[in-house]
């Protein structure tokens, strides 16, 4: 049940009681009840001074954290997790559905995958030599085959899947989970971005905070010596920074007592000693030299490619980030000199190395997420903002697909081995348990515990939610 | 009407009693503090190191910025950093663009560009204090507030002080920070004339005559410890 805000501050007013009262007296009692457990007061004016305090979840949660594989530019699904014979029977003829507009409508014909599939594992699911080492795990993995998204651009298609909707500016995904959810971590902020090089279209507004406050917006790391904007003190020795900051401390201090320990001034202090911590704990943090040997190989810390060593990186800091309890991490993908994920021609290389680059290090992130007994609690998603078609762009490339496409599950509350619904038989469009963006998001955030309905921010003269009016949660897929 | 009635000029120096009868100042029986807008933080900055820019109207503005920005956006966006005067002009003169704003802009809440807004949110985030701390544009206005400092006409540290106070917080210190203001000042000055090599990046740009290097670095010290304080980005 949602309360309408209005000026007295409690959730209901003597109008709306009376209206109510009809339904007896449990409507009172719930009301108090949910004031009580921090969920149901008015959204709107949720602590801002406290941001990342944790919140009680709506039941139980799976998934303490997240990390989000973002494939940017979108992988072909019928290359990799959605095998098509019938592509290989028809290959070169052309195609013969009904092809919808595409993005450069430069239509060729059935082509059929450049690589051998495999079936892996005890549920014998199958997958493209493209990921070898990720297939190692499909016991583990919930494949849906049967995605479908609202946009057949980049931009709109990022929006979309990063904010339940296609238009700039919106909060993301990270965003809702560090508002709904708070933060377990003392030292960073709730959602964290790993940039590996390369930045979706649409750019920073596909990890805002929109109309949420400023202090859920993803921070983003860079691949750079100083992977968070201002994070190195000014002052050239740590003494003269001390010393400031203790002054800083001081004045700030007579100032809250003054006004009677104000709420925003505490919240001043506490975060000048956060951006301190951080100062200090980040640098720790993308140090790796606490990293055994085998980790640092397994994650292919030192792989001679440097795509794959870029993505070790942000894969092995992704499982400290975890271990510090930051909420939701997004990795996006390292430039490997071809145009992303973005296939439009030259499909057998430029997939070749995109696979290349994060192939081994997300296997090894499953691998010691599991045997850190952290899988447990933590909800791995690897997905593009769509997929590709079957047939040819050009003679050799594939154009954007949104009518279906793959993505995998894997980690906390998810039914392993599992293959959720079905394109057609060329992997052209979504026929079977066919699922939107917005039953993506309102999975992930049931299993964080949050009912994806109730989690709203007032906004706009409405209640606005990440899954909008829509979402269905993917029950066939969970444990 | 709002800003002459004498609720609006009551002080937001509210008892224990008055926060726990009206946590949320329903009742206006006090001022609200209220931190200030990304813009008007910028703004404040400029006007206490006394360089502010007047100028009304005129094409967008690009102060410095960290290096890096456009590496978060699909196209790179030209960012001609302005030189001068148009350093200084007002925040609402920063050239915006949508897809990788000002960082300092969305730092502090300013609103998307492409959706309303009906309210700004005001959050406290570390970001906020990482910001206000290390950006180099705030770095440049304490050296700009300490080089008013000293080309004023005070003659000692007492008066120095007050000046950097009236400047910053327009009022006068209490005994208590006076006597801490200098000796942060002493400190600082001792270990710069040890570091003389650090003096020379932090101390401002055009030291009047008869300045010590050294001397000069603590007054920028001091300086951002002003302009980072709690009261300085608030309005009372």
């Amino acid at each position: 049940m949602n309360f309408p805000r209005n000026r007295s501050g409690s959730p209901l007013s003597r109008r709306q009681w009376l209206q109510r009262s009809a339904s007896g007296f449990g409507t009172l009692a719930l009301a108090n009840m949910l004031t009580n457990d921090g969920l149901a007061v008015d959204e709107g004016r949720r602590d801002t001074q406290k941001p990342f305090l944790p919140r009680a979840t709506h039941f139980p949660a799976k998934a303490k954290h997240i990390i989000y594989l973002y494939m940017d530019g979108a992988p072909s699904h019928v290359d990799i997790w959605d095998p098509k014979p019938r592509l290989a029977k028809d290959n070169g003829k052309p195609f013969s559905m009904k092809i919808e507009p595409t993005q450069f409508n430069n239509i060729g014909n059935t082509l059929a995958s450049p690589w051998k599939f495999q079936n892996y594992g005890e549920s014998g699911i199958p997958c493209s030599d493209l990921f070898k080492h990720t297939a190692q795990h499909v016991d583990k993995f919930a494949v849906i085959r049967s995605m479908t998204s609202n946009f057949s651009e980049h931009t709109n298609a990022n929006y979309f899947l990063h904010t339940g909707i296609g238009v700039q500016g919106r909060p993301s995904m990270g965003a809702w989970a560090g508002y709904g959810l708070g933060s377990d971590c003392a030292n960073l902020p709730a959602y964290v971005v790993l940039n590996g090089g390369l930045t979706p279209p649409g750019g920073l507004d596909n990890f805002g905070s929109g109309f949420l406050p400023a202090s859920y917006q993803g921070s983003v790391f860079g691949a750079s010596k100083e992977p968070v904007a201002y994070i190195q003190r000014r002052e050239a020795s740590a003494v003269l920074q001390e010393n400031k900051l203790a002054l800083l401390k001081k004045m700030d201090q007579r100032d809250s007592e003054r006004l009677n320990h104000e709420d925003q001034i505490e919240s001043a202090i506490a975060n000048y000693e956060l951006a301190y911590r951080m100062q200090n704990f980040v640098p720790e943090l993308t140090d790796f030299g606490s990293e055994s040997a085998a980790i640092q190989n397994l994650y292919g810390i030192h792989a001679k490619t440097k795509g794959t060593a870029i993505y070790a990186r942000q894969c092995l800091l992704a499982r400290r980030l975890v271990e510090e309890g930051v909420r939701f991490i997004e990795l996006t993908c390292p430039n490997v000199s071809h145009d992303r994920w973005d296939q439009h021609g030259n499909l057998l290389a430029g997939h070749t190395d995109n696979a290349m680059a994060v192939d081994q290090p997300i296997a090894a992130l499953i691998t010691d997420l599991e045997q850190r007994g952290l899988l447990d609690e933590t909800l791995i998603i690897w997905s593009a903002e769509f997929g590709r078609t079957p047939f040819a762009q050009g003679t050799n490339g594939r154009d954007h697909n949104p009518f279906g496409f793959t993505l995998w599950m894997c980690g906390a509350g998810i039914k392993g081995g599992t293959i959720h619904g079905a394109t057609d038989e060329y992997g052209y469009k979504a026929v079977e348990n066919k699922q939107s963006i917005h039953d993506l998001h309102a999975t992930m955030l049931h299993l964080m515990g949050i009912d994806h309905e109730q989690l709203t921010f007032r906004f706009s003269g409405r209640d606005m939610r990440l899954t909008d009016v829509h979402g269905e949660i993917i029950h066939d897929i969970l444990a | 009407m709002i800003v002459t009635s004498a609720t609006y000029q009551q002080t937001s120096i509210v008892s224990a009693e008055l926060i726990t009868r009206d946590p949320r100042n329903r009742l206006l029986a006090r001022q609200s503090r209220i931190r200030l807008e990304a813009e008007a933080i910028r703004d404040s900055s400029i006007q206490s190191a006394g360089v502010l820019s007047t100028k009304i109207g005129g094409r967008g503005v690009y102060p410095p910025q960290p290096a890096g920005i456009y590496v978060l956006t699909q196209q790179k966006k030209a960012w001609p950093e302005s030189q001068g005067n148009d350093r200084f002009r007002r925040g609402m003169y920063i050239f915006f663009w949508r897809s990788s704003p000002y960082p300092l802009m969305p730092t502090f809440d300013a609103p998307e560009a492409s959706v309303t807004c009906t309210r700004r949110s005001r959050s406290n985030t570390p970001l906020q204090a990482l910001t206000l701390a290390n950006d180099r544009s705030f770095f440049e206005f304490a050296q700009l507030l300490a080089e008013k400092i000293l080309q004023s006409d005070a003659t000692s540290d007492t008066d120095r002080i007050r000046l950097a106070m009236q400047r910053t917080l327009a009022r006068n210190p209490t005994p208590f920070e006076q006597t801490r203001l200098q000796a942060f000042v002493d400190a600082q000055k001792t270990w710069y004339a040890k570091n003389p090599q650090h003096a020379k990046t932090v101390a401002p740009d055009f030291l009047p005559a008869n300045w010590e290097l050294s001397d000069a670095a603590a007054w920028t010290a001091l300086s951002r410890v002003l302009l980072n304080l709690d009261e300085f980005i608030t309005r009372e």
